[in-house]
């Protein structure tokens, strides 16, 4: 059921066998999937059903680089940043999730084949086909040779799949508001985590309204899934019996902030080669699958050209370009050889414009932190300190550099590479990740492979904070694929304690309001 | 520096009789003025690598066929593919061509240069 937490009698005791805070992708994901006779769960929500000015006001940040845009990727409402999101969706690859020489912090506690079967599980739950690799994409090879092709050691072909996209809080309303076994509680800032005299354990969550209420909620497990910056906030937050805050004795939570490098790096003209008159990449776009991005279609670098270069994940997208591009136009003479342009007069090539969704260094200096200004809850503001390292830019030019020359190798066409300003590239996805992030040794990381605090037997994390390294791909679909597994483990692990079977105070306090 | 496009033997023969340029000329004449701009030493480098070309041509081209000439030389498929396989890359005006690409480009903004 749904409950205005403004509703709630000031004071409240709110019992629950699981707390999930905030209803976003990972948190209505772990909600759906727990809640039921033998699991009761509450769900914690600081927006309200709509975006409202109000509620936003309690996630404004102090943004220390404003190219960064930081306000407009976060959604502060029922359905969280589903509520915003465009709905481009791929799986990490086996290689996002292996440490790298090259690149710091990086590496994953878990392997690709540890969450494959959740990859599967989650794609209905956003509406994406039941295929999510170029390769399951049934194509005539034959008419249609790949641009690159599986032979080639460099790049692999990317076929983005596309949600409608989902809006979770609209998609999932109904169900939640019918739940006898989960009860949502909107306008309820969850304002500190409340752990044991040792701090191993969470004893309660405090919970804020706008209009002045107070809420305990007392669960047996916790589920922090606020987001990337507001899942950081809240643990440092709660210092009143931890002076760092919870999970933070290794001082990182916070830390290893990172979004996606998202910027127009280019352009491509392609000509035809090789008797096929297109290419399996443009094959795919023009037979617009059901769920299969049908507008661009696009390229990844390699584990192998990854190690030899020593890059950072990359894919580098096309979008057809109908702008006029005099030297494209030239590029294209090139291309036709000898005696091409000047005899055959101009040839038309086909014209993308190139960007890029590329991966950042883990950089414990990149950070949210919490500053002296508070909220209009009276809870201090988080400091977003976003770093954009050489390194990453590097690895980005770097690689369409690579790109440009396979594509020329293969007779496919040329590229050509746009000079990004600094100030560009700050315009990132707005994908939060890495401010809790997970390690198995709690000197590298915030929580262990399943989401669990180090150190707090009942707190977890859920959603893209836990990411050690990004990958490329856009994380709704592994956010959601993570919370499925983290749902299996807290079903399996979990046996019900019997004193918080059945209501509590708060069942005399639960109002018409928004059920 | 441009003089350099136009074999000395060259240099002394009225613009007119220059090759004209045909509207695809032009437009990699101005992809190699982009380059010149940017890379000035880069570029005579690549005119250098066009007249040690000419030189050694075993039938020089004549005037109305320089362009053409150039074209089948520095075009050469075999020729490009192994360039970019060697890495023998040069950006101009963003472009990732190969050194034989640039080369031709440089060279029609040389003679669209003595042109004028």
């Amino acid at each position: 059921m749904l409950i205005d937490a403004n509703e709630v009698e000031d004071g409240a005791l709110v019992r629950t066998d699981l707390c999930v805070i905030g209803a976003g992708a990972a948190g209505i994901t772990l909600a759906r999937a727990l809640a039921g006779p033998e699991l009761d769960v509450v769900l914690v929500e600081s927006g309200g059903l709509t975006r409202e000015a109000e509620s936003d006001a309690l996630q404004e940040a102090v943004n220390l680089d404003a190219r960064y845009p930081i306000a407009a990727s976060r959604s502060r409402v029922f359905g969280g940043s589903t509520s915003h999101w465009g709905g481009l969706c791929l799986p990490l690859d086996a290689d996002d999730f292996r440490p790298h020489s090259w690149v710091a912090d990086s590496g994953w506690p878990l392997q690709r084949a540890d969450l494959e079967p959740y990859y599967a599980q989650a794609l209905p739950i956003i509406d994406l086909p039941r295929i999510y690799r170029a390769a399951d994409v049934r194509v005539d090879e034959e008419m249609h040779p790949p641009l690159l092709g599986a032979a080639d050691a460099a790049f692999v072909p990317l076929v983005w799949l596309k949600s409608p996209p989902t809006r979770m809080g609209t998609k999932y309303r109904d169900e939640v508001t019918r739940s006898d076994h989960l009860r949502c509680y909107v306008h309820a800032t969850a304002s500190e985590l409340i752990p044991s005299r040792y701090g191993n354990r969470i004893e309660r969550l405090e919970v804020r309204t706008l209009g002045g209420r107070g809420v305990r909620v007392v669960a047996r497990d916790y589920v922090l899934a606020a987001g990337g910056i507001e899942n950081a906030r809240l643990l440092l937050l709660s210092d009143s019996v931890l002076d760092r805050g919870i999970g933070n004795q290794h001082d990182l939570v916070g830390r290893c902030f990172m979004d996606h490098l998202n910027q127009v790096v280019g352009a491509m003209t392609l000509v035809s080669s090789g008797g096929s008159t297109s290419f399996q990449e443009e094959h795919v776009m023009e037979r617009r699958l059901h769920g299969v991005d049908a507008s661009q279609f696009g390229f990844a670098t390699t584990a192998a050209l990854r190690a030899e270069h020593r890059l950072l994940a990359c894919s580098l997208n096309a979008v057809p370009s109908q702008e006029p591009d005099p030297s494209a136009a030239a590029v294209e003479d090139l291309l036709a050889g000898p005696g091409g342009g000047a005899s055959e007069g101009v040839r038309t090539g086909r014209r993308y414009v190139l960007y890029t969704v590329a991966e950042q260094t883990p950089n414990r200096e990149s950070r949210v932190f919490l500053r002296p200004e508070r909220d209009p809850l009276g809870l201090r503001k988080v400091a977003v300190d976003l770093r954009i390292t050489p390194a990453d830019t590097r690895s980005v030019r770097r690689s369409l550099e690579l790109f440009g020359s396979a594509l020329a190798r293969t007779g496919h066409g040329r590229v050509r590479i746009r000079d990004v300003d600094d100030a560009a590239w700050h315009v990132l996805a707005g994908h939060h990740m890495g401010t809790t992030r997970m390690a198995d040794d709690p000197g590298r990381g915030v929580t262990d492979r399943d989401g669990k605090v180090h150190g707090v037997a009942n707190l977890h994390v859920a959603g893209s904070s836990l990411f050690p390294t990004g990958g490329f791909a856009n994380p709704t679909l592994t956010i959601v694929a993570l919370a499925l597994r983290q749902a299996a483990r807290l079903r399996a692990g979990a046996p019900r304690a019997p004193e918080l079977r059945g209501g509590g105070p708060e069942t005399t306090n639960r109002p018409g309001g928004t059920n | 520096v441009w003089a350099l496009a136009v074999p000395a033997r060259r240099r002394a023969e009225p613009a007119a009789s220059v090759a004209d340029l045909s509207e695809a000329d032009r437009r990699l004449a101005a992809l190699g003025g982009a380059l010149a701009a940017a890379r000035p030493a880069a570029a005579r480098a690549l005119l250098r690598d066009v007249d040690r070309h000419l030189a050694t041509a075993s039938s020089p081209p004549g005037e109305t066929s320089r362009t053409r000439w150039a074209r089948d030389m520095l075009l050469d498929t075999a020729r490009v593919r192994g360039e970019f396989m060697r890495g023998e890359v040069v950006v101009a005006d963003g472009w990732c061509l190969a050194r034989s690409e640039a080369a031709l480009c440089v060279y029609l903004h040389a003679l669209d240069c003595a042109r004028c």
